[in-house]
């Protein structure tokens, strides 16, 4: 019967759905009034080609999210997909130059690792985010031991020209991001995976009194969001031309940032994959314009902080009553 | 020890026993390990780890988690650096105070806002990690005042300060659960927060008390770090956030909360330091070393979780 | 005569210590609504989950149409042809109704594994129709209202009509219990018109509701059906002198009275939307008030707001003269307010805890020496409840949930005992799941509690507990109280209660 009294709150739907959009056309037009050089085909360019890896990852992130749940492990995953491509195709390291092949098969690694999460949040009980909290350690340990101190070397040139270069006005990566946002889309909104997860996270108990495999679309969620992390590691390492542990840092924090400012909550049900892109817009674009601003970088972690916990508060406030248990 | 004494359940014996077995193997592979010097630095080792695992204990106990304790040590060390040439130990005083504040505030948060603790010291992890960062881009060293957490790093009849300073605090804090109404009230909530609540726990106040200890004690573990490396750093402790989560769960303290002390904790955390100078004794590569952490922290918890208790995981 | 569609022979079900439903038998004919009626605790819900497959039977038989059937699940029962509505909502809110109503068929609607949402919205508006509803089936389910909420649970339920080969079989438990007149009135109209293309089982606390709409009425008592009646047979009144069944074997002596003359809590006007309105009264030291009441006749909820466990949004509190505020369950326990939930095990021991620990969980500060618990001074009072309750098994490092229920009941009355003796003691369900021998020594201590001058509010079950023990009954229903009596001037009968609370 509470719920009932909670419903007109829930009713306020316009202004969640569109306050993200207005709050990112309110900064860019901030920005632009502040410093002139935002605005120009070169930075929104650039911003375009910072935007591609974080959209990836907000992608898979958005399916473990609203399924309830939260991965911590893609730094891991796109560090070990990294060090893999950067073994596979023609390199400094290895022998291997198994080009196309090896691009596909190092993305592997971060697929597995994603499919293990699921596996051990499913069948062992383990809650994903001390799961993914193990495999993030694990996997940053494994792909240590892969770079063993001299990060390979890329030499692939078709490779490292696609990581670097544009098709028309837009940044090859920038266009792959796209191409993983439509899937996205279409996968949350047209398929039983992206309904069901969204069941998932509304109400879990329901869902699995209801007959739901919820057991299978959540290893689903999270090796897609451990196939997608690889992807976006590859593509990284195609980017900076080397495959580096580091490839990922930071971006945890940033996707999950990303995802919650978008408007899908922690607590998992509502939101969506386009949400978390307009999460992922804003925070580059708040990103950029900073710089230009002359305000530190690492400033951003801070500030990403403070973004999940104002979004948190907002998303569930309505939710308190005296004795409600929360851990 | 009478701590150990009060473990009710059979599990408590394992740890300890792993413990044993793991100081067995090392010393059988080299000998010249098992000397009182080297258990002393093995002990001075595991001294930060300790302190962050002592409060993180009291979190677990009550069904939480706080993963921002690694993060506030270093914004603590960074701050302790800064102010000990200046203000010497009262300056290190006054930040043990603002780290205990800021855990009070992660607590109120959690508690009132009805936030999971996830989600609010998954937050205070960015923040405080940020704000250390941007006030400090670097080590910086310590040149003067430094006497104030010198004695840390000091040795009494073999037996490092730091240890003892940490085993000291765990100890107190066992006592306090134990004898304290306090205590009960942590475990009750962990094991059943509705009843302990319709018997009138007030669970707010349980935990925020729970994260202003840890608050303390981050502060405690970045004044520890200051002593061991004289100097402050602001990513310094970040490494040590699984490390003392995993001497946690593998002392045997569940993670649904509850079951579980400190004096299991005191093993756990002594296991992580055997393993970290087993892996150097042994000439493993030391990117073994978050490997096993990971590893060992799932399996912890997969084998403590009690599959009635958690008929949802997220 | 119809054919029998759902038969059910012999079937007993036995949960824990407590026998729910022992050898009931009936049947359910095609094209007919069948009432099934009885007291709280008679064994109707756990009958109908049976039913649902949700829980297994012990014994006996279930066929449908002639076959015998083995349920293992609400989805093999649904795959049988047997929908069940709930209580509570199994609606997922956060899908929208198509999807809702279709929930794991989508077959028909998915193409190579993606949606067809026209096609989907198609499927759904069909069962709609059926329904005669007007709800648009690409509105998420939490934006409807209740009433619009149980006709999707009704269209969800019709939806397994395309899927099996007969008409189906649809279970109603308290469809209306949350609703409105004029809601109740719309969804009791689309249960007399599911006759048509299905058999319903409808169970309700509302006796002229069931009149309404049901063919046959089957009466159940203590977990047995004791009766059936057509409905041109019978009137409100011969179905609550059915209800009430054979008395059972419990002896509850005499009553004296130990009512003291000034009020010692007193009630005034206490609201809660949706729960409960307008409640006055006033509990004695040493008098035990009964409160009877149906389900959602909010006798619980307010309960849980003189213990501080819930807020009521008006009206007013005073206890011994100064009219309280209580914010937690904590000021409650200050005040010497105790409170024994009906749920014990989630509700009343912490599982995991010792005997000890959980009796005196609450009065700990009353047990310390400085800021310490004195563990001497615990021993020895545990030591002593533990003998005067009796409770078995005696060591008190027992794990608590190792007692029987019994023993768990008298631990958590101990909880409210120990070290201080509380004002008022609120009881929800005492009686509840325990055995005759455990249910005697419970009144006896009641009994003995209310000699020491504790003013003590009961919720029970059954209308001859109450009876037995209450000085006064204040009988609730649908949120108001509906009816007082008092003990001191004569003896209400059962019938008198249960006439108010249906």
């Amino acid at each position: 019967m509470e719920s009932q009294r909670r419903q007109s709150v829930l009713k306020s739907a316009p202004l969640r759905q569109w306050g993200p959009c207005l709050a990112l056309i309110v900064l860019c037009i901030g920005f632009s009034l502040a410093e002139p050089r935002f605005a120009t085909t070169e930075n929104l360019r650039t911003i375009a080609g910072r935007c591609a890896i974080p959209l990836i990852l907000s992608v898979g992130m958005t399916f473990v999210v609203l399924q309830g749940s939260i991965d911590l492990s893609i730094e891991g995953c796109m560090a070990l997909s990294s060090l893999t491509v950067a073994m596979l195709v023609l390199n400094s390291r290895t022998g291997f130059d198994l080009g196309l092949s090896g691009l596909v098969l190092a993305i592997l690694p971060g697929m597995c690792i994603g499919l293990l999460n699921g596996i051990v949040m499913t069948k062992l009980r383990v809650p994903s985010f001390m799961t993914t909290l193990g495999t993030w350690s694990a996997s940053l340990g494994l792909a240590m031991l892969l770079s063993g101190g001299q990060p390979p070397l890329i030499r692939d040139q078709t490779l490292r020209a696609f990581g670097l270069g544009r098709t028309g006005e837009i940044p090859n990566l920038t266009i792959v991001a796209i191409l993983v946002l439509a899937l996205g889309f279409v996968l949350q909104h047209y398929t039983r995976f992206g309904r069901y997860s969204m069941a998932i996270g509304g109400g879990e108990d329901l869902a699995r009194q209801s007959g739901l495999p919820v057991d299978r679309y959540k290893v689903l969620a999270f090796a897609f969001s451990g196939f997608l992390a690889g992807l976006a590691g590859v593509l990284g390492s195609a980017q900076i031309g080397l495959g580096h542990v580091d490839i990922g840092l930071g971006q945890m924090f940033a996707t999950v940032t990303a995802v919650v400012i978008g408007g899908t909550s922690l607590a998992g049900g509502r939101g969506g994959v386009l949400q978390s892109a307009v999460g992922t817009i804003m925070l580059a674009v708040l990103a950029n314009g900073l710089i230009f601003v002359g305000v530190h970088p690492d400033v951003q972690k801070a500030v990403q902080g403070a973004i999940i916990l104002s979004a948190s508060l907002l998303a569930t406030w309505h939710l308190r009553h005296r004795l409600r248990v929360i851990k | 020890m009478r701590l150990m004494q009060r473990i009710r359940l059979p599990p408590a014996i394992g740890p300890l026993v792993v413990l044993l077995a793991l100081l067995c193997a090392i010393g059988a592979a080299q000998p010249s390990f098992l000397s009182f010097g080297n258990l002393s630095v093995l002990a001075a080792e595991s001294s930060v780890i300790l302190l962050l695992a002592t409060a993180q204990t009291v979190v677990i106990l009550l069904g939480g988690i706080d993963l921002s304790m690694a993060a506030l040590a270093s914004l603590a060390s960074v701050l302790i650096a800064l102010a000990l040439p200046w203000a010497g130990f009262y300056g290190m005083i006054a930040v043990l105070a603002l780290t205990t504040f800021i855990g009070a505030l992660q607590g109120y948060v959690h508690a009132h806002a009805q936030l999971p603790s996830v989600v609010v010291t998954l937050a205070g992890l960015g923040m405080w990690s940020g704000i250390a960062l941007t006030i400090a881009h670097t080590t910086i060293p310590v040149d003067a005042g430094y006497f104030a957490v010198g004695w840390l790093e000091d040795y009494s009849f073999g037996i490092p300060h730091s240890f003892a300073f940490a085993a000291a605090a765990l100890m107190i804090l066992a006592a306090f659960l134990h004898w304290l109404p306090l205590g009960r009230h942590i475990r009750a909530i962990g094991l059943n927060a509705k009843a302990a609540q319709l018997s009138g726990v007030r669970m707010a106040r349980v935990q925020i008390l729970a994260f202003t200890l840890t608050g303390l004690f981050s502060g405690l573990a970045g004044m520890a770090m200051v002593a061991r490396t004289y100097s402050g750093n602001p990513t310094i402790a970040d490494s040590l956030l699984l490390p003392s989560i995993a001497a946690v769960l593998i002392g045997g303290t569940a993670m649904t909360g509850g079951t579980g002390g400190l004096g299991r904790t005191l093993i756990g955390a002594l296991i992580i330091a055997a393993l970290r100078i087993g892996i150097a004794a042994a000439g493993f590569d030391p990117a073994y070393e978050p490997i096993i952490y990971g590893v060992l922290v799932v399996t912890a918890v997969a084998l403590m979780t009690e599959r009635a208790n958690a008929p949802i995981v997220k | 005569m119809n054919e029998t569609v759902l038969r059910v022979e012999g079937v007993g079900k036995r949960f824990t210590n407590v026998q729910a439903i022992d050898g009931v038998s009936l049947d359910i004919r095609a094209h007919e609504v069948v009432g099934l009626i009885g007291e709280n605790g008679a064994g109707k819900s756990t009958l109908l989950k049976i039913l649902a497959g949700i829980h297994r039977p012990d014994s006996g038989r279930i066929a449908l149409r002639g076959r015998a059937i083995k349920l293992k699940s609400l989805a093999d029962a649904r795959n049988a042809g047997i929908a069940m509505v709930f209580q509570e909502s199994s609606l997922l809110p956060n899908l929208s109704v198509a999807e809702n109503i279709l929930l794991g068929h989508e077959d028909d609607a998915l193409r190579a594994g993606f949606y067809k949402w026209n096609a989907l919205y198609g499927l759904a508006a069909a069962q709609l129709d059926k329904l005669d509803a007007n709800i648009p089936p690409s509105v998420r389910t939490d934006t409807l209202s209740l009433a619009e909420r149980q006709m999707v649970e009704l269209a969800k339920a019709l939806a397994i009509e395309e899927r099996a080969q007969n008409e189906p079989v649809i279970l109603l438990d308290e469809p209306t219990a949350l609703l409105d007149t004029e809601q109740s009135d719309i969804v009791l109209t689309q249960i007399e018109r599911l006759r048509t293309r299905a058999c319903v089982m409808f169970v309700s606390h509302r006796l002229d509701e069931v009149l309404r709409v049901c063919d046959r009425i089957y009466v159940m008592a203590n977990g047995r059906c004791i009766a059936q009646r057509e409905r041109a047979d019978c009137n409100a009144t011969d179905l609550q002198q059915l209800m009430l069944g054979r008395q059972t074997h419990v002896e509850y002596g005499k009553r004296i009275s130990t009512t003291s003359p000034t009020p010692l809590l007193s009630v005034r006007a206490l609201c809660r939307a949706d729960s409960y309105h307008a409640v006055s009264f006033d509990l004695h030291a040493g008098e035990v008030l009964g409160m009877a009441g149906a389900m959602c006749s909010g006798r619980e909820s307010l309960c849980r707001a003189l213990f501080g466990a819930e807020k009521p949004d008006s009206g007013e509190i005073v206890l011994d003269g100064h009219a309280i505020r209580l914010r937690h369950p904590a000021d409650a326990v200050r005040l010497g307010i105790g409170y024994v939930p009906s749920d014990r095990r989630a509700e009343g021991i912490v599982s995991g805890f010792s005997v000890r620990e959980n009796m005196t969980l609450t009065h700990l500060n009353e047990l310390r020496r400085g800021p310490f618990i004195d563990l001497a001074r615990e021993k020895e009072l545990v030591g002593r409840w533990i003998e005067r309750l009796r409770i078995k098994p005696s060591a008190p490092d027992t794990p608590a949930h190792h007692l029987s229920g019994g023993n768990q009941q008298k631990l958590v009355l101990a909880k409210w005992l120990i070290a201080r003796t509380p004002k008022i003691l609120i009881l929800d369900r005492p009686l509840c799941g325990l055995d005759v021998g455990a249910k005697e020594e419970i009144i006896v201590l009641i009994r003995e509690l209310a000699k020491t001058g504790i003013g003590i509010l009961l919720i029970a079950d059954t209308s001859d507990e109450l009876i037995a023990l209450s000085d006064n009954i204040i009988v609730m229903k649908d949120g108001i109280i509906s009816g007082r009596f008092s003990a001191a001037a004569e003896k209400p009968s059962e019938l008198q209660i249960l006439e108010r609370m249906v």
